[in-house]
């Protein structure tokens, strides 16, 4: 071993890499003297190192630009890295071009390439230490409401259909906990809001929470008692024109250059009814019951204007 | 008392500074180190490249200089964050003023630069193709789209408009454009489609803080359950669990339809004039479902 490292610190400079080494650990997150000297064992080019060297290491970065911090967290000294000099300097005109796409992009994607987008930006702007621009960037309106770790979880169950319970703090009734088989998630581009769809415990149909409320995922249920309900299929009928956009719970089934049918899996008739007044003068056929429905309520409607 | 460092190691972390900050010839990097009164020899710095390349550190020489195109101590870009930056990069190219998106593709080009990525210029990678036709009305509209801007008149279908702009708005294949309508006192969404012509008047806009509000009033469930999808709107909570919402921003005609889906338990107070248009509305989609 004694040779092979020999051989190496003829071609490279093995005090140099071993601070780059240091300088890796440091960039995972805040790390003791104790696991730096572990996972030096575990490399094959420093094998040992001491406690004066580490506080040598640590300095040579302070006295190059790097702000490394000695504190303790959880009863242990810990060195963190606070900034670096390996920063990318943004100016405001980056900024405001950054936060203009974004908002474009908030817009136009979908959620899940919204959010991933989001994780982008968070690693890129750990390189700058502007606390202003990065709050700015990732200003996500809406999204920011959400917890991003259980919205992926929801979705995971959504895409196995599970039984589950989550902790609910509805405007109504204040905290409390439903228990529910996930269908599927929806982004409402019109009111931008998110919502789980899925069949709720003693209730014959399909309803929706609003995602930024639900505050924790308490139970998953490997044994379903949720009996699953009779889908039901609706279709209509709409002018073909480039704003219409169909919900995650339809399908397009025929489309012309003047018209769209889609076929539609009904949540519950009153979404149903709404959904379909959403669409305005482009709706061209509907089926009797909704159309009954949707008359019904009109004609209430205009009683209030009396 | 100036504490102990490791002359070597410094150097070589000077080295990586140099190098991210930008390409640098030989000769630069020997003068940089120079000036720090330690002089290092061309043999020294192969060695301190080496140590680089040994971490990862991807360093090549592109016209007589040393470019660091990857570091292990940028950001690791995954596929899907390079996805994420390809898309920004086509959709900015659709949507922004030339300008703006030269500077994001700077942006994501430095980016890519100190990870060892490159933005491929390739048709096929663009998601969106649909709003290249409005390249040049979105390059005129964004010359009114400042604080100051003065006012313009707008030709909008058969339609004088005279207007503030706002924003943009983007929904699937469409573009809208949201301005403020001198005359009728209201936020109006136009679709970029019917703007046939934009003239500048020449003069700035002075009641763009005196819009028309629409005030409605929501109960039952659906008071319980609101939130306004606008920041603009302000809502008071009465005692019987209805609220009164105040609206000033959205577009009449779409906060209208908007309305209509709330049924009997939203009324709208006033003004008068949307009762009005919202009774007729009401009395539309009586006839159409009548029919």
């Amino acid at each position: 071993m004694a040779k092979s490292l020999q051989n190496v610190s003829t071609t490279i400079n093995l005090t140099g890499y071993r601070l780059l080494f240091l300088l890796r650990l440091l960039m995972q997150g805040a790390i003791s003297k104790e696991r730096i000297i572990k996972e030096c064992e575990n490399n094959e080019y420093i094998r040992e190192i001491s406690y004066d060297t580490i506080r040598l290491d640590i300095n040579t970065l302070k006295n190059a630009g790097f702000d490394i911090t000695n504190s303790i967290i959880d009863g242990e000294y810990v060195y963190m890295l606070k900034s670096h000099p390996l920063e990318i300097k943004f100016t405001k005109e980056d900024i405001k071009v950054l936060n203009r796409i974004k908002k474009i992009a908030i817009e136009l994607w979908k959620w899940e390439d919204i959010i991933s987008l989001y994780e982008t930006l968070e690693k890129i702007l750990q390189f700058t230490d502007n606390e202003e621009y990065k709050d700015s960037v990732l200003n996500f309106g809406y999204f920011m409401k959400i917890d991003f770790q259980i919205l992926k979880e929801l979705h995971r169950h959504c895409l196995q259909n599970n039984e589950i319970a989550v902790k609910y703090n509805s405007p109504k009734n204040g905290n409390m906990r439903i228990k529910m088989r996930a269908l599927w998630i929806e982004h409402d581009k019109n009111t931008n809001k998110m919502h789980l769809f899925g069949q709720f415990e003693h209730y014959n149909y399909i309803s929706y929470l609003r995602i930024d409320k639900i505050t924790k995922i308490e139970k998953i249920y490997l044994k379903p008692s949720i009996k699953p309900l009779k889908k039901e299929y609706k279709t209509y009928k709409v002018k073909n024109t480039a704003n219409f956009t169909p919900l995650f719970n339809e399908e397009i089934i025929e489309e012309t250059s003047d018209f769209i049918t889609v076929k539609t899996t009904v949540v519950n008739d009153f979404s149903y009814v709404q959904r379909i007044l959403s669409l305005g003068k482009n709706v061209v056929e509907v089926d009797k019951h909704t159309s009954a429905q949707i008359m019904e309520n009109l004609l209430k409607t205009r009683e209030v204007y009396k | 008392m100036t504490k102990r460092i490791i002359e070597t190691s410094y150097r070589i972390i000077q080295m990586l500074n140099f190098l991210f900050e930008k390409p640098r010839t030989l000769e630069e990097l020997m003068y940089l180190f120079d000036v720090q009164e330690c002089a290092i020899e061309r043999k020294t710095i192969t060695k301190y490249f080496a140590t680089l390349r040994k971490f990862g550190c991807v360093i090549t020489k592109e016209n007589n200089k040393f470019v660091l195109s990857h570091s292990p101590f940028f950001v690791n870009f995954n596929k899907e964050d390079i996805r994420n930056l390809n898309n920004l990069y086509f959709l900015s190219k659709e949507v922004l003023v030339k300008s703006q998106h030269k500077k994001l593709s700077n942006i994501i080009s430095l980016l890519y630069g100190k990870s060892n990525n490159r933005i491929v210029e390739d048709d096929t990678q663009s998601s969106y193709g649909v709003f290249g036709k409005y390249k040049e009305k979105i390059e005129m509209l964004s010359n009114y789209l400042y604080d100051e801007a003065p006012k313009v008149r707008i030709s909008y279908n058969d339609e004088k408009i005279i207007a503030k702009l706002r924003n943009f708005k983007y929904k699937r294949k469409n573009i809208y454009i949201m301005v403020f309508d001198e005359e009728k006192t209201e936020n109006r969404l136009l679709l970029l489609d019917n703007i046939l012509n934009v003239e500048n008047l020449s003069q700035i806009s002075s009641k763009m803080n005196f819009a028309k509000p629409t005030v409605f009033k929501l109960k039952g469930r659906i008071a319980k359950g609101y939130t306004s999808p606008y920041e603009e709107e302000t809502i008071t909570y009465l005692d019987d669990g209805s609220i009164i919402v105040e609206n000033k921003y959205e577009d009449k005609k779409i906060l209208r339809q908007r309305l209509l889906k709330y049924f009997d338990m939203c009324e709208i107070i006033e003004p008068e004039s949307e009762r009005e248009e919202f009774k007729k509305t009401i009395d539309m989609y009586i006839k159409k479902y009548t029919s």
